[in-house]
Order: C-alpha cells, then structure tokens, then sequence
C-alpha cells in the first residue's frame, strides 16, 4: 500500500494558448493559495523550456507531468489543469517534439521521497484512458470526478478551484508565447 | 542463482520519474528471473555512471546520445503504451549480452 498524499489537490478547468501559459496560470494559482513561492513557477516554467514533460498517451491524447525536484515547497500541492482545447507541450522522449496535451499534471512537492509517491500515483492515474478521458471531459467541479481523482491520487479532497471565493487568476491573454 | 543484472534508469531532472520508471523494470526483471540493480539519474550524470555503476542497460524518459550500452525507452511505463514491447526490448538486450 503506498502512502497517502497529505497535500492539496487543486482541480481547475482552464484555457491557455501555451504551455508557459497553462503553467503560469496554474503557478499563479499554487502561489495565491500558498503552496510555493513565485521562484518555485520559474524553476517550473524553466525546467518545462529544456527538459519537458509531454507524455503522448496513444490517439491524440496527451498530459504532461510538469515538476522539478530539490526545490522546496511550503505545502505540496498537485494543481490538476483541465485544457478547455489542447495545448502543445513538448515531449518527454523527444523534447522538439509536441504532442497536444488535455490535462496537466503541476506536481509540486518538496522531498524527494513523498514526491515519489504522488508521482508513481499520477503515472497510475493516467495510465486508465477512460480515466483521462473522463476527467478531460469534465467542468472540474463534478463530485463523482473530482472524488475518483482524489481516491486515485491518494488525496482525503480534492478542490475546485472555481469555487474558492469566486476569485481565481486570470486564465487567457495573460501569457508569453 | 541467476545473475544479477545492472540497470540505469534516466530522466530529465534526477531521481523522480526515473525512480517511478526504475521500480517498473525492477518488477519485470524480477518476473523473469533477474536479480536485479537499479540505480537513478539525471541525464547529465550517464556519463559518471556508466563509468562507476557499468550498467548493463540505460532505460530512460529522455534522449541520451553517445551511449555505449544498449538504451531503451522507459516512456511505456508513464504512459502505459506499449509496455509488453519494452518489456520484451529489455530482455532482448539482456539475453544478448548473457
């Protein structure tokens, strides 16, 4: 039996034009709600430009798992971004590659061996293509969805971040390309 | 007792998705009756390890150029596509050089 994931789980519909954007968003997010420090998104944003994290899951469907390690965190968090349409990240295998991702995976935790453990969950998550694809499909705050991804990941909730305070970080036309 | 078998798992950053990957080719290789010696990297550090750990395979998420022992792709154990031909890579290249 893994261990469970004792840090939050954000769950958000989002559209985004890049990858920068959809991370951006997502940081802006991890930032507000006190997860991790503005330098923790650049170290992101900066680890996804060389090495990135687009994995091609078969038929046009893509996620991509954006995470770095050894950058510490002030709450571990796993922020899950519903792209409202595709957007393209580059590929892990092939990083001049792309591949049109549906749903991203910001895992930000700090010690190496907790971040294991989420990560091996999220690697089991979506390798369920029904799975993805249900959760691909979904507004981000429907229960059922919200509590399979919660029961998958480990997590004791998952939040949906359209319903905090009505206030979330401005989702388009705010990124670089 | 079979012989053990040395495998280096790579990835971008060092440690985490290589683990994950790592774990995956220590449960094949133990159903096929290895034992077996996984150790982690990031992809800067093939170098070092090919040299101190002498791996028998490289299996990892991200390119890695020039190397001398046989590398095969770790993605199927993301992604879940295509993990019966990894699988069979892997014990390919191991039967080859045993």
């Amino acid at each position: 039996m893994k261990p469970a994931f004792e840090g939050d789980v954000y769950l958000r519909r989002m559209t985004a034009k890049t990858w920068r954007g959809v991370i951006t968003v997502a940081g802006s997010d991890l930032v507000r709600l006190g997860n991790v420090g503005a330098d923790y998104v650049t170290k992101v944003l900066e680890r996804e430009a060389s090495l990135p994290t687009g994995l091609d899951l078969g038929g046009g469907l893509g996620v991509a798992i954006p995470h770095v390690s050894g950058v510490p965190v002030d709450r571990p968090a796993v922020y899950v971004a519903i792209l409202e349409r595709p957007v393209m990240f580059g590929l892990m295998q092939a990083p001049s590659d792309l591949t049109p991702v549906r749903l991203v995976f910001l895992i930000a935790v700090g010690a190496a061996a907790a971040h294991l453990g989420v990560l091996q969950r999220v690697v089991t998550a979506i390798q369920d293509r029904e799975f993805v694809l249900s959760l691909a499909a979904s507004d981000g705050a429907d229960p059922g969805v919200v509590r399979d991804l919660a029961d998958r990941l480990g997590a004791a909730q998952v939040t949906p971040l359209h319903r905090v305070g009505g206030h979330t970080a401005p989702t388009t036309e705010s990124e670089s390309a | 007792m079979a012989k053990t078998v040395k495998v280096l798992t790579v990835c971008g950053t060092g440690g985490v998705t290589s683990s994950v990957i790592g774990a995956k080719v220590k449960e094949i290789l133990k159903a096929a009756g290895y034992e077996s010696e996984v150790t982690t990297c990031k992809v800067i550090e093939v170098g070092t390890h090919l040299q101190l750990f002498r791996p028998d395979l490289v299996v990892a998420s991200t390119p890695v150029p020039n190397c001398p022992v046989p590398v095969i792709s770790g993605m199927p154990f993301l992604t879940g596509v295509g993990v019966d031909r990894a699988r069979d890579e892997i014990l390919k290249a191991l039967g080859d050089q045993t």
